[in-house]
């Protein structure tokens, strides 16, 4: 297979990012848990987008207990106020968080704060110099209130750009939305095949809209759906995609945004031309091809104009 | 940090850690500021993978070109029909975009 060299590479990448952060996370006072499940949830993203023969983790048991140990962080005397104090406030909201969609991973803040306390007190009040409770001048005031972080996009947030950050919790009743968000791709591919035939059957107009995200429309149309469209009903198709490139590829002129899903990202080492004929090298790319991902070091394109 | 090139963000990988980031900061559990040292430490991590030969084949592509553009060191090229050609198979679609920065020569930042 011509992309069997990217699950190791995507291994890699994924390790050296998470050994890397390490000491982000410490410094910024985030426990390591979080960190892990990070790598989890990416791995976990991965695998479902079936890009490359990655292996999901392991699920981890629902009964296992992620304590929130920085809820119950005590800051030593003197120490900078901002770091750890508005974070207990932060036990409800988190306490059923789950992660789509491989089911079930129900955080559960522990019931008493006392057994945290204990976890971490002897750390921070022998002042030796863990993680946990050191001073940081720049650790920003943590999420007194946990929606603070709602509203910000990463910079390259994506093919949705904006769309996950302007995506705020259904309050209007049922979340049917989100049982679809939240079904694995099977049960999606199932679901909207159902809706297919069922339209079939009927003779009517496919007009049926999914109201998913963007980028799961997109995950099941690459998953066997290609040739129907899915009728977009968030909005215009997204041209100001922020492509994280800075501006200038954001300019659209309309033709060029017309997003495919299949995209190679890599660097050019010469672009030539002569008459209609282009040639290309290009090098360290990452291409998306009909829902697999495939890696090159180089590269080398002729194109007809 | 500024030498690190951002678009491969936008690959699977890196929209899939894009995406695990969000929900982290949505759930308040990691701050804005955390995810993106996690994303430039992204950027890093896969110039490393590709710097260190782990990625060694070649393709060859052959396409239509549709459209294209060269802004700011980046072309941008949206071609139909393409075949890509690896070692031992090849793969075609129906479209493809191709997004290239600048390869940047050793040495210069």
């Amino acid at each position: 297979m011509a992309n069997s060299n990217v699950t190791a590479v995507y291994r890699f990448v994924i390790d050296d990012v998470i050994t890397n952060v390490r000491r982000d996370f410490e410094d910024m006072g985030v426990d390591e848990t979080i960190m892990h499940e990070l790598q989890r949830s990416w791995e976990t993203k991965i695998a479902q987008s079936r890009v490359a023969s990655f292996q999901a983790p392991e699920p981890v048991a629902a009964v296992e207990v992620y304590p929130f140990e920085e809820s119950g962080y005590e800051q030593p005397p003197g120490a900078s106020t901002s770091a750890a104090a508005p974070v207990s406030a932060l036990g409800s909201a988190t306490s059923t968080y789950s992660t789509p969609p491989l089911a079930s991973y129900n955080y559960r803040v522990e019931q008493t704060p006392a057994a945290n306390l204990a976890n971490v007190a002897p750390s921070t009040l022998t002042g030796d110099n863990s993680n946990v409770g050191r001073p940081q001048a720049h650790v920003p005031p943590r999420a007194s209130n946990p929606g603070a972080g709602k509203n910000i996009s990463l910079p390259g947030g994506g093919r949705n750009g904006t769309t996950n950050s302007s995506n705020p919790p259904q309050t209007d009743g049922a979340a049917d939305m989100a049982e679809l968000e939240f079904m694995s791709t099977a049960e999606l591919d199932a679901y909207v095949e159902k809706r297919f035939r069922e339209a079939r059957e009927a003779e009517t107009e496919v007009t049926f809209t999914l109201t998913l995200s963007d980028r799961a429309a997109r995950k099941a149309k690459r998953d066997g759906l290609e040739g129907f469209a899915i009728g977009q009903v968030d909005g215009e198709e997204d041209d100001d995609d922020d492509t994280g490139l800075g501006s200038d590829l954001d300019d659209s002129d309309g033709d060029m945004d017309d997003e495919s899903d299949n995209v190679v990202l890599c660097q050019y080492d010469k672009v030539s031309r002569t008459k209609s004929k282009w040639k290309c090298v290009l090098k360290d790319g990452i291409m998306l091809i009909n829902g697999r991902d495939y890696l090159f070091h180089k590269a080398n394109g002729d194109f007809e104009w | 940090m500024s030498q690190y090139y951002e678009h491969y963000r936008k690959s699977s990988i890196g929209l899939a850690l894009i995406d695990s980031l969000d929900e982290l900061i949505q759930s308040g559990h990691i701050n804005p500021q955390l995810a993106m040292r996690v994303l430039a430490q992204f950027d890093m991590s896969i110039a490393e993978a590709f710097g260190s030969s782990r990625v060694r084949n070649r393709v060859n592509f052959k396409a239509h070109l549709d459209n294209y553009r060269s802004l700011d060191d980046v072309w941008t090229f949206v071609l139909s029909n393409p075949t890509f050609r690896f070692e031992h198979d090849s793969v075609t679609a129906e479209k493809v975009k191709i997004v290239a920065c600048k390869a940047r020569v050793p040495g210069e930042t």
